[in-house]
């Protein structure tokens, strides 16, 4: 009976967590490198720095020489004589067959002055790759949470199942105990006694199956975020300590380094440097502009300095040019626009500089107390165990009372699990710090047992 | 004659370290009892069951390190001077029965948890703590053992797990039973205990 009952749990085990087996230890460090590097976000921040890049050297480009090449080669009529003689009708000039033309011509222009168009445009493109560096580094940020999250979620999951086995196999015993001394009509222990004792096994057992199925879910969150088959290479939850920084020092921090607060700077001044392009978008573009053109068929050449011979010529000219656009009322919507849309950029920068340092207090406050929490429980926890202890090392002996040891059991379970909850909040508290302050990167984490 | 006298001092002084090699430290005592029985837990048959054998090498390992007696009398407190000598042998057989059968039960869970040894603290003249922890993947549990040394060598008299002395925990409850029971009101519920202890062993 026992036999089979290995075969199936052995069966069991190979069934349900096959990826367990093949499960490698990391670091936290680790698994955020690999969950950013494989995060679709962070691909698609990479994307988005390509594109504003690509801006810019388009911007650049406009200022740089541009040039148009046509060629063409079509069939034709053969003419022979002139026009002149086709005109006057005594011409010799007749057509002849088919031939073959070549023509091509290049158009080459040089910007020589835009009235600040393009200085603008430029600025707005350099500011716009600022940007769009920003939010990829906040991006990256949030598949770094995202794995943090997974693991010490895992941890979490992981401590709970071996606490509440640890509970359970005491209580177990307990139950056993107490059975056996109702049945030789002890006077040490009550029917209720056994009835607490199974009350608070149903309680403990739930909690096991919730931390397992938690733990199963950690680990595929980790494997999918990171791509590998990984579990915490801690054995258990520990606290997350980040530099003992003041709350002065975190905003400061926060005000350096937040993405955010980079990504309205520079949108600000990519906003400015739109108003100012669209401002100068009302003014003419100066340039120097080079013509050449050639052609060649098999007609007669026309020699006559006053008729353009498309078949037969080659030319060529520099001079300088300009092109304005009257638009005046359409440019100064534009620039109306583009206004409004630095002032939206303005008000947002106005409200990160408020609302930041706020959310900043927020989370170092509440991580701070949560400290404070962890430790009182952790002290709660420890004086549980030893109260345990206590009480089962007298029934032990046949003096102590069984409902102390569930009162204990009661006792070091509820303070263990509540010092584990907020242990596991105080550590995530910490990582939302981190990203709020724009630091939060694998280097920055350091997770230790207790 | 002089240098007789030198040469017989010197060896006196080469065989002082020896003799005092020969008598096993607090450490020594502790650390090889707690190997003995490791070795026993790990070599047994069936790891989940402790069988007579088991208990019987265990006990044997056990007695050569713990001065029942002295954690008996010290957990008796007061009550022991209320006693006589029959009654405290006899209080001293159940409780060492009791303890080797209650923790036995427990050391059948054991599952490749290793030892850690520390320090040795000295606290009185002929007293000492040695620290040990026993860890697992997931826990540090330390337990300290209180030793004094006796004409036989350095013996166990109290062991604190996770800073929870025995023989105080011990005390308080058995004073409690003996306020409201008695002497032999106490000796009753430990003997019932044993029985019971010895029954579900079977």
């Amino acid at each position: 009976m026992k036999r089979l009952t290995w075969i199936l749990v052995l069966g069991a085990s190979l069934v349900i967590s096959p990826a367990a087996w093949a499960a490698e230890k990391a670091s936290l460090a680790q698994c955020i490198a690999w969950a950013v590097e494989r995060s679709p976000v962070t691909e698609e921040g990479n994307a988005d720095v390509a594109k504003a890049k690509g801006l810019l050297a388009e911007v650049r480009g406009h200022g740089l020489l541009q040039g148009e090449l046509f060629g063409m080669v079509a069939p034709t009529a053969r003419a022979k004589g002139s026009p002149t003689q086709a005109l006057t009708g005594f011409s010799s000039s007749r057509w002849t067959g088919v031939t073959d033309w070549e023509i091509g011509t290049l158009e080459v222009i040089q910007p020589l002055y835009t009235f600040g168009k393009l200085d603008a445009y430029g600025r707005a493109a350099t500011a716009g790759i600022e940007v769009a560096e920003a939010r990829r580094e906040s991006k990256r940020m949030s598949a770094a949470q995202m794995a943090t999250e997974a693991y010490q979620g895992y941890l979490l999951a992981d401590t709970a199942l071996y606490i509440t086995q640890d509970i359970d196999d005491i209580i177990t015993k307990a139950i056993r105990q107490t059975e056996n001394m109702l049945e030789d009509d002890s006077d040490e222990v009550l029917p209720t006694d056994l009835m607490k004792l199974k009350n608070a096994r149903g309680l403990v057992l739930k909690n096991q199956y919730e931390a397992k199925h938690g733990k199963q879910i950690a680990a595929s969150a980790l494997r999918v975020l990171t791509g590998h088959e990984v579990v915490p290479e801690e054995s258990q939850l520990g606290y997350i300590d980040l530099p003992a920084h003041s709350l002065e020092d975190w905003i400061s921090i926060a005000r350096s380094d937040r993405p955010e607060y980079r990504e309205a700077a520079q949108g600000l001044i990519a906003k400015q440097a739109l108003v100012e392009a669209k401002q100068a978008e009302a003014y003419p573009d100066i340039f120097m502009i080079g013509l050449l053109s050639a052609a060649h068929s098999g007609r007669d050449r026309i020699v006559d300095p006053f008729i353009r011979d498309d078949f037969n010529h080659f030319y060529g000219t520099i001079g300088i040019g300009m092109r304005w656009k009257f638009d005046l009322a359409l440019n100064d919507a534009k620039v109306a626009q583009a206004r409004a849309e630095k002032e939206a950029v303005a008000a947002k920068k106005r409200y990160a500089d408020e609302m930041i340092p706020l959310q900043v207090e927020k989370d170092y406050r509440e991580m701070m107390s949560l400290r404070m929490q962890t430790d009182a429980l952790n002290e709660a926890a420890r004086a549980g165990r030893q109260w345990l202890i206590s009480a089962a090392s007298t029934y032990d002996l046949g003096v102590g009372e069984a409902r102390e040891i569930f009162e204990a059991l009661a006792g070091y379970a509820a303070a263990e699990g509540g010092r584990l909850k907020a242990l596991h909040a105080h550590n995530l508290k910490a990582v939302e710090l981190l990203q709020h302050v724009g630091r939060l990167r694998a280097e920055m984490l350091a997770s230790k047992g207790e | 004659m002089r240098l007789r006298t030198l040469v017989a001092t010197a060896m006196i002084t080469c065989l002082l370290p020896l003799a005092a090699w020969a008598a096993p430290g607090p450490k020594e005592v502790i650390q090889g009892t707690v190997d003995t029985i490791i070795n026993i837990l790990k070599t047994r048959e069936n790891p989940d069951v402790l069988t007579a054998e088991n208990r019987q090498a265990i006990r044997k390992a056990v007695e050569g390190s713990f001065d029942f007696r002295e954690m008996a009398r010290r957990s008796l407190s007061k009550g022991w001077k209320k006693i006589n000598n029959a009654q405290r042998e006899a209080f001293t057989v159940v409780f060492r029965d009791l303890l080797e059968r209650s923790y036995g039960n427990r050391l059948a869970g054991f599952s490749g948890e290793t030892v850690e040894y520390g320090e040795v603290k000295v606290k009185k003249k002929n007293r000492v703590s040695v620290e040990t922890d026993i860890v697992d993947a997931k826990r540090r549990t330390p337990i300290h053992y209180s030793l004094h040394e006796t004409k036989d060598g350095w013996r166990v008299y109290n062991i604190a797990i996770e800073g929870v002395s025995l023989v105080s925990t011990y005390r308080s409850s058995f004073r409690k039973t003996m306020k409201k029971k008695g002497f032999d009101g106490l000796m009753k519920a430990m003997t019932d205990k044993l029985e019971r202890l010895k029954k579900e062993d079977g």
